[in-house]
């Protein structure tokens, strides 16, 4: 009876995980089919990942969501800094309020962020581009990373900074060498998870930017429209692949080192 | 003697709850001081105060005759020792230690050779490439006392340093930070919850009770002229006894026990023998007295005592210590 409900929880198990990972495998699978149509396996190929490479759009419309993810990044990264840095030294009156707000974005409809950003950006009457593009996206990325560098900072404490300034560190020297070292793996987690964000998202993207700025997701999106090529699934896999190891990344670092032995 | 650190009329609140009403203390130059009281007494919150990392409501805190008040904690020349250490995770020992003499920007010369005096001092060369989580408690303390007394400062603040440390360690910390504050000259002030430990180390103790100090004095005088009720029961074991109107305090190794039948003149009190408890060193004997209070007896021979017994209480006339 007991190994009986064993193997069943074990089966069960396997069929989240095939849930989960299933259709990826499949896309991944079909970016090496030597075949047009998706249906049957005619035998290994990387016809389409060199197509891929040579076809002009495909490379704009990554060098359009490079610049995106890293102009956001670091952009993101200095102000969700600044501000967590801010709401960590001084407790203002309305704090509770304050985090409140701060964790609102991350549960609103990301259609909706998209939406109310391009009634914005109308209202003011910007052309949209690159530039609303990123706008958009670091208003999006800003509510994670500050989580993220607060979650590290409170880990910190306020022992170390005080015993650096009792042993006659200025503020700017304590967050140079005590504040900025602790801190940074959550810095990186950030930045990493920032980065991730802002090339992986579509539905925002798709409300604010404009003719010359087709990132990945969205051409990809085009390209299904004109039906689903193994093109697609080449980059698809190029894309979850370098989404994956960032994230690993990120993880870890967010992690790393916050048990302190005591 | 001098005076180096003095508290004038320090008062701290934090929103409309008063934690140290009106606080006074001169400190002496080179002495070793204890603040002693129970736990929420306000001792942390003088030493932060002290250090500079809480600003007083009201009052002024002078350092060698300056007011250094308002004065952040990293231009008072003093050093604070934490509780929980506080090392620097992502430095190893010597860079823990070396702290404070690079934010100075001492020379490279020297802080070599008091990086070296300092970890011979205090026992802590061969482990001076060594990350703080890779020591023990003591150990990493021993860091955390080597990284304050580099800097030479003229005022050591130590909360309850020993306070998360096994009792034989803490044993043999004490006589460590002892000797260091007897060869360096450096004034101590103390945090402690421990008694043993304020009376064993300490030159004065001040109790402090609700953020007021109840009795200020050596331990001798501490322990043997409690001036207060307060100071009476919290310092050691005490029996407090009514007699006539006065309230009197005699501590129990000042007690004798007499046959009951012994008519000797200066029996106090008559009693029946409740219990006998052995604690390894003496006998701690309980004697159930009229009015129901209950005397405490330390003694070094259990003799012939045993449980139920009536007997007669007796001291001296100049061990009692009348209590206001
Ligand atoms: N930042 C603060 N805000 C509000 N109240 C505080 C603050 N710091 C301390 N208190 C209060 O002040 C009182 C004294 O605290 P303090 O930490 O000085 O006590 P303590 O004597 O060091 O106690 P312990 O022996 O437990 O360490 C306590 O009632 C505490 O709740
Ligand atoms: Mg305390």
């Amino acid at each position: 009876m007991m190994k009986m409900r064993k193997h069943l929880l074990f089966a069960y198990s396997m069929m989240i995980v095939a849930f989960l990972y299933l259709p990826i495998a499949v896309l991944i699978l079909y970016s090496f089919n030597d075949s047009r149509i998706n249906a049957t396996w005619e035998g290994f190929t990387l016809k389409w990942y060199q197509s891929l490479f040579q076809n002009d759009r495909v490379l704009e419309a990554l060098y359009n969501s490079l610049t995106v993810a890293v102009i956001t990044t670091v952009v993101t990264t200095i102000l969700a800094a600044l501000l967590a840095l801010a709401l960590h030294r001084y407790k203002f009156r309305f704090g509770k309020v304050f985090n409140g707000l701060i964790y609102l974005p991350i549960l609103i409809p990301e259609i909706l962020m998209g939406l109310s950003m391009l009634v914005m950006f109308s209202q003011f009457e910007i052309n949209m581009g690159k530039t609303t593009l990123i706008i958009a996206h670091i208003t999006f990325c800003l509510s994670f990373a500050i989580v993220i560098i607060m979650a590290r900072l409170s880990g910190m404490g306020q022992d170390l900074e005080e015993a650096a300034e009792d042993l006659g560190a200025s503020p700017w020297q304590t967050f140079r060498h005590v504040t900025l070292p602790i801190i940074s793996p959550g810095l990186i987690a950030a930045a990493l998870m920032t980065f991730t964000m802002s090339l992986d998202d579509f539905v925002i993207s798709f409300f604010v930017s404009g003719p010359n700025s087709t990132t990945l997701p969205l051409y990809i999106y085009g390209m299904v429209k004109r039906g689903v090529s193994p093109e697609i699934n080449a980059l698809s896999t190029i894309l979850i692949l370098a989404i994956i190891v960032m994230i690993v990344i990120a993880e870890s670092l967010a992690f790393k080192g916050t048990k302190r032995s005591q | 003697m001098k005076t180096i650190i003095h508290l004038d009329s320090v008062e701290k609140s934090f929103g409309d709850h008063v934690v140290i009403p009106a606080f006074s203390l001169s400190i002496q130059e080179g002495e070793f001081i204890t603040l002693l009281g129970p736990s929420g007494c306000g001792k942390t919150t003088l030493m932060r105060m002290i250090s500079g990392f809480e600003e007083p409501t009201s009052g002024h805190i002078y350092l060698d005759g300056n007011d250094v008040t308002s004065i952040p904690p990293y231009q008072r020349d003093m050093n604070m020792v934490f509780q929980h250490y506080a090392l620097f995770p992502h430095m190893t020992v010597a860079d823990n230690i070396l702290f404070g003499l690079k934010m100075k920007k001492v020379p490279q010369s020297e802080q070599k050779q008091r990086l070296e005096e300092v970890l011979h001092f205090t026992q802590l060369t061969e482990y001076q490439k060594r990350k703080p989580q890779q020591l023990s408690g003591g150990q990493q303390q021993r860091v955390a006392i080597a990284r304050a007394i580099i800097n030479n400062p003229r005022v050591l603040l130590l909360d309850e340093p020993l306070g998360a440390l096994d009792y034989q360690l803490r044993k043999n910390l004490q006589v460590e930070l002892k000797n260091i504050q007897r060869n360096l000259g450096i004034t101590f002030i103390y945090v402690t919850h421990d008694q043993d430990e304020a009376m064993s180390m300490s030159d004065r103790i001040a109790v402090v009770h609700q953020g007021k100090i109840e009795q200020i004095g050596t331990p001798e005088e501490i322990y043997y002229k409690p001036s207060s009720l307060f100071v009476a029961t919290f310092i050691g074991e005490n029996n407090i006894m009514k007699i006539n109107s006065d309230l009197i305090g005699v501590r129990p190794e000042k007690i004798s026990l007499h046959k009951a039948d012994a008519q000797a003149p200066h029996h106090k009190q008559y009693g029946v023998i409740e219990d006998i408890v052995f604690l390894g060193n003496i006998y701690k004997v309980s004697v159930r007295a009229e009015d129901d209070i209950v005397i405490t007896a330390h003694l070094y021979e259990k003799s012939t005592w045993y449980k139920g017994e009536r007997v007669g209480v007796a001291w001296a006339k100049e061990d009692e210590v009348i209590l206001r």
